[in-house]
């Protein structure tokens, strides 16, 4: 197998408004290889792969070559033609339509058919399906399917074009182990007939299964191609974060108090199953697992929003049961939701409602009328305390950063006075420096006496800010550790 | 096991199944009560009175697949019954079939800016058309001055009686297929091919479930809005001169002023199982709402009820079928749920 | 300089500088008509004129603006104001023409059997002031509305039908008891106590005119000043979010749908009293304004932002507008064309707007340079 290239990419560079997403980056892709495309939120791999698919077109100088064509830059008609398929982490599928349509309908368009039939549908769809080893009931509408099914319903469509590369944009975020393996046999089946994959992701341990070469974007800069085999573990979270790995965690007292929050034998059918554990005042405890290892399920049942069906939730020493999302507040429990988009934030609001929302009872005077002074008064103190950055508390949330809007729905959370936070995910989608602004905050609230529960799957961050870790699998805990004596590749090993 | 579970109780759940069942129970159960319902002659009139409302509601069908919701097409049939009418009146020319196609080219034609906005803008389509109907209608009135016209041209009244094949009953009425209840089935079939074997078909589908996606997928949206939008137009031109064929005048004021009408268009093809938030529906099940509301209406009269419980009647059906078919998504969403997990 | 010119996003600031845009709007709009036509338009008689049309079609604008807040809508508000129009009148009849013939007349349709209307007539009581009376009256008319928006709000929050849809439905219901109730005649004859309501004046302004202004102050009190106001706003633009701060989604939208429908009430009562009749049918045209001159009021069409001046000044210019076009003779249905065209250009305008935004930097990196 000589060294046929795919594509080749070089001098990729990218501003918006002044700010580099990508500064002189070249990737080559071979010919039936998984490329591995890693670094972390911002670091500019989505603007790569829009450049790739023609959405975007880079700066000038970029020369790119596909399968020994030359191209300035691409338009997505360009990139469709030379069999490049990308797989979304929405999917881009219709709900309302069949497996067999979905997975056809690329192609009949491509084809530029104007009339089609049911059997060339049907023949399109099992082909592709055939191509990856997989055996799915064609007539199921898609939107009746688990999310891990749809996916192959997207990778069929991208096989169904005859693709020479599909790129894959953080497949595995949403999908658990066991489909993550039959992901990665799906891969290299079609490794194996030719086809190279663009594998976009952030997880260390699937990389290291899957990849062949790993190319790491940091801060829009390529940090060079590298052979799997040439990397460690280590060697890539030095890369991706640019610091050295002896990063000493955060040091601090050992909570000593009376219990805030203790769950005895939680469960909730299909979903959680005996969890037990215990949260002291001024105690960070992270939360960590794949998805679909339940740990989002516990936690979103610990405020109500889920509320389980057997076992205890005792705050504070007293047995509070939680059925709804007003008993976890009245038992001072809050939770800051893993999409803060959809499930946080009020978008169009102004800061100022956003974070009095949940506050309204103590804002009112004795007509029962939201007092303006009280209001203004409350939600500018919290946008002093956050630091959250803004000219004015009357400006629509939609226009801060998102740092700025993760710290306004937090500001929310906070502003009832909570004993126990619950975060879900706070970092998700958060550019590198707001992280480590977050974590300041998490940091600061614990010391404040808080307790906190952070739910990440960052290993890196858990085990660097929080006192013990809860690791969940299966719906399951398989072990509280504690974190100054873990290693962050050990905690990698006992998530699986 | 579960499978063959899942493939009988799907067809025994499919909503047009549901909605013939009901059809057949409440025709026997007004039978009982009146036995001229289920007798041919009041069967084949339930099917002309109704074609109207059937023409308007598959092109209110296409729309809803689509995602979009059109409130005009009472206003484009009333501005191309009355400018077709007028204008052929003009010409001293013209038949029937011209009618049809002069009414149907105007109603697409308005039909297509309606599109071209939707399209352009990006506006919610029930706000582009509650603008573009009072427009459409306004024009009509202030600059066309189309006036009230009692009599029309022989050949609408000629192709009102016209009928594919008559017989006589055994008491001796004479009674007719009407070409207009044909002219229906036509169309149906004609939307039925569009939506099931053609690229704009699937097209129209896949606006509906995600037009992210479908403009991913490089369907041209632009050409498909205008589709959508131009096709409704040319129904509600078709049914406007329907409307002439059976009524015999033309009255700027009738279809519009029908609020009612226009309601009971969508009415019929939600009943019919169309969602609202578009992606799903049926021809088939479209005719059977249609006619299950004209079937109401029509036992109401022979029931002897008040017509004014129509309105309480259709009303209570609505908001019942919608009710279930809503209650019976945030089940089956539990049940999909379970199942992932 | 760019960044200083952007950054205008005190939206207090904001709100203040809408109001004084639909004002000058307003003044404009009313000096140009004032202007064309001084001696008919600014005659005693159509400032009067416009001043008694405005409230009926004003509070049915407001209550549209609330449901359309809270991302819904609300089709059946009309016939919601003719059921409880017919009902609080049949109670009006009823008490007010104790005896007389008048009323077996009037009632021909509802109590046929002459043995029923006297058996009635016995039991009546007899000492219930005029005052009384019209009072019960307005109760029972707000009273119907509040039903008539409860079912809505059941149908929307608690069987979770699409807000179009369910109003839709009983948009139809509504219509059809009333229709029953009346066979679609109209009921007249009301007493000048209960006229008063429609055509009197207080200090000379007209009495709808104070009604309508009190449903203003409190609407706006509503939703600016508590906290079931902020969570209609909430509701409306993201109900996810509102469910996971705690607020009880479906007892706001309920309460909302309500609200709605005793606003309706309170327009059914204004128009009764105003032409002194009700009726199947009345009031039909306002439903599709209504709809239009909350979206030119700046209520978004998805729900979740708009406030009340936009929707009372939209309210006032439209109707100047189109008193004047009335003096200079231009056909009503011009108007329908113009005010079509206003509503897809605003429409447009507003969309836009959202799309200059969203093409802005984050306000942080703005400042930051």
């Amino acid at each position: 197998m000589a060294e046929e290239h795919c594509i080749v990419m070089e001098n990729i560079s990218k501003s918006y408004a002044g700010v580099e997403a990508l500064d002189n980056v070249g990737i080559d892709i071979l010919k039936g290889e998984v490329h591995c495309l890693i670094g972390e939120n911002g670091s500019g791999k989505s603007t790569l792969i829009k450049i790739i698919a023609g959405v975007i077109t880079p700066s000038r100088g970029a020369c790119i070559t596909i399968h020994g064509k030359n191209y300035s830059k691409l338009t997505p008609v360009d990139s469709m033609r030379q069999g490049i398929q990308i797989i979304y982490q929405d999917l881009s599928l219709f709900p309302n339509m069949t497996v067999a349509e979905n997975i056809a309908i690329n192609q009949l368009l491509e084809s530029g058919k104007q009339t089609i039939s049911k059997r060339l549908i049907h023949e399109i769809a099992s082909n592709a399906l055939k191509t990856i080893c997989i055996d799915l009931k064609l007539e199921t509408l898609v939107g009746d399917l688990p999310i891990a099914k749809q996916q192959i319903v997207a990778i069929s469509r991208a096989v169904a074009c005859g693709e020479s590369l599909i790129i894959m944009d953080e497949p595995t975020s949403s999908l658990g182990k066991k489909d993550i393996d039959c992901l990665f046999r799906i891969i290299r089946t079609l490794k194996s007939n030719g086809i190279s994959i663009l594998f976009v992701g952030h997880k260390l341990n699937e990389i290291f299964e899957i990849a062949d070469r790993v190319t790491v974007l940091k801060d829009g800069k390529s940090l060079g191609t590298h052979d799997i085999h040439e990397l460690t573990y280590q060697k890539v979270i030095e890369l991706m974060t640019g610091k050295a790995l002896a990063i000493s965690n955060y040091e601090r007292d050992y909570p000593s108090a009376e219990p805030l929050l203790e769950v005895r034998n939680l469960s909730k059918r299909f979903q959680f199953k005996d969890i037990n554990f215990t949260l002291y005042p001024g105690e960070i405890i992270g939360v960590t697992g794949l998805v679909g290892s339940g740990r989002t399920e516990m936690v979103s049942s610990l405020f109500g929003l889920n509320p389980a069906d057997s076992g205890k939730i005792l705050v504070n020493g007293k047995l509070t049961p939680i059925r709804s999302v007003r008993d976890a507040l009245r038992a001072g429990i809050c939770y800051v939701p893993e999409d803060r988009l959809s499930q946080g934030l009020f978008m169009n609001h102004s800061i100022k409602n956003n974070i009095i929302i949940t506050i309204f009872h103590d804002l009112l005077n004795r007509l029962g009328l939201l007092e303006s002074g009280k209001v203004k008064q409350t939600s500018s103190l919290w946008v002093k305390d956050l630091a959250i950055r803004t000219p004015s508390i009357e400006l629509p949330v939609k226009q801060l950063s998102g740092g700025n809007q993760q710290r306004v729905v937090i500001a929310k959370w906070l502003a009832r006075n909570p004993r126990i936070l619950i975060l879900d995910g706070p970092t998700i989608g958060v550019d590198v420096g707001a992280k480590e602004e977050i974590h300041k905050t998490i940091r600061a609230l614990a010391g404040n006496g808080l307790g906190i529960i952070f739910v990440s799957d960052e290993a890196f961050e858990v085990v660097q800010h929080s006192h013990r870790i809860i690791i969940m699998k299966e719906g399951q805990v398989v072990e509280i550790v504690d974190s100054k004596d873990v290693l962050e590749t050990d905690l990698l090993e006992k998530i699986d | 096991m579960q499978k063959q579970q899942q493939i009988t109780s799907k067809l025994l759940f499919r909503h047009e199944t549901i909605l013939f069942i009901i059809m057949i129970v409440f025709g026997v159960v007004v039978n009982s009560i009146n036995p001229a319902f289920l007798k041919v002659e009041n069967l084949f009139d339930i099917l002309k009175t109704s074609s109207i409302t059937g023409m308007m509601a598959l092109g209110v069908m296409v729309v809803m697949i689509s995602s979009g919701m059109d409130i005009s097409f009472t206003a484009i049939a009333t501005v191309s019954m009355g400018v077709t009418v007028r204008m052929l009146i003009a010409l001293d020319k013209g038949n029937i079939v011209v009618a049809f196609l002069v009414a149907g080219i105007i109603g697409a034609l308005l039909g297509c800016i309606n599109g071209f906005l939707v399209y352009r803008f990006k506006l919610p389509t029930l706000i582009v058309t509650l603008g573009t109907s009072s427009i459409f209608h306004g024009l009509l009135l202030s600059i066309l001055k189309i006036p009230y016209l009692y009599t029309v041209p022989g050949y609408y009244s000629d192709f009102s009686r016209l009928s594919l094949f008559t017989f006589t009953t055994a008491d001796g009425a004479v009674v007719g297929f009407s070409y207009l209840t044909v002219l229906l089935f036509v169309m149906a079939c004609v939307v039925w091919l569009i939506l099931r074997f053609t690229m704009v078909g699937r097209g129209i589908y896949a606006i509906g479930g995600s037009i992210e996606a479908a403009k991913r997928a490089g369907f041209n949206i632009l050409f498909i809005q205008l589709f959508i939008y131009s096709f409704i137009g040319f129904v509600s031109g078709v049914a406007s001169i329907e409307y002439v064929v059976m009524f015999r005048h033309v009255h700027p004021f009738n279809m519009m002023n029908m609020m009612n009408m226009m309601l009971n268009v969508i009415a019929a093809v939600v009943l019919g199982g169309t969602s609202i938030n578009g992606g799903t529906g049926t021809v088939l099940g479209t005719l059977f709402g249609v006619w299950m509301i004209y079937m109401i209406t029509n036992s109401l009269i022979l029931m002897g009820i008040p017509s004014e419980w129509e309105s309480v009647v259709i009303g209570f059906i609505l908001i019942l079928s919608i009710g279930v078919n809503a209650y019976q998504k945030s089940l089956r969403k539990v049940e999909v749920k379970i199942i992932e997990s | 300089m760019k960044a200083k010119h952007r950054i205008k996003f005190d939206s207090s600031q904001n709100e203040l500088n809408q109001s004084v845009a639909y004002f000058s709007l307003f003044v404009l709009v009313f000096a140009l008509m004032a202007i064309l036509q001084p001696r008919r338009f600014l005659s005693g008689i159509n400032i009067q004129q416009l001043a008694f049309q405005i409230p009926e079609f004003g509070i049915f604008s407001i209550g549209m603006m609330i449901v359309m807040i809270s991302g819904g809508i609300d089709l059946s508000i009309i016939t919601t104001a003719t059921l409880s129009g017919i009902i609080s009148s049949i109670v009006l009849l009823f008490l007010s023409h104790r005896g007389t013939m008048d009323l077996g007349a009037l009632l021909k349709g509802i109590m046929a059997d002459d043995t029923i209307r006297s058996g009635l007539h016995a039991t009546m009581p007899t000492g219930i002031s005029m005052i009384g009376i019209i009072v019960l009256t307005i109760f029972v008319a707000l009273a119907v509305g509040f039903l008539c928006g409860l079912l809505n709000g059941f149908l929307v929050a608690k069987v979770k039908i699409p807000p179009i849809l369910a109003t839709l439905g009983t948009m139809r219901l509504y219509e059809g008891i009333a229709l029953v109730i009346t066979k679609g005649a109209p009921l007249t004859g009301f007493p000048d106590e209960f006229i008063f309501l429609g055509s009197g004046e207080i200090l000379g302004i007209p009495v709808p005119m104070i009604i309508f202004i009190l449903a203003i102050l409190a609407v706006a009190t509503l939703l600016a000043k508590t906290p079931l106001g902020r969570g209609i706003y909430a509701v409306g633009e993201n109900p996810l979010a509102a469910q996971y701060s705690g607020l009880d989604n479906s007892k706001i939208l309920m309460k909302t749908y309500a609200i709605t429908g005793v606003l309706a009430g309170l327009a059914a009562l204004i128009m009764m009293a105003r032409v002194d009749s009700i009726k199947v049918g009345y009031g039909n045209s306002f439903l599709l304004q209504s709809v239009l001159v909350v979206i030119l009021g700046g209520v978004s069409t998805v729900g979740g932002t708009g406030n009340i001046i936009g929707v009372v000044f939209s309210v006032l210019i439209l109707r100047v507008i189109s008193s004047g076009f009335n003096i200079m003779g231009f056909s009503n249905y011009m108007r329908n064309v113009i005010w079509g065209s206003l509503l897809i250009i605003v429409a447009i305008v507003i969309s836009s707007g959202f799309r200059f935004i969203k093409k802005t930097k984050h306000i942080d990196e703005v400042i930051s340079r």
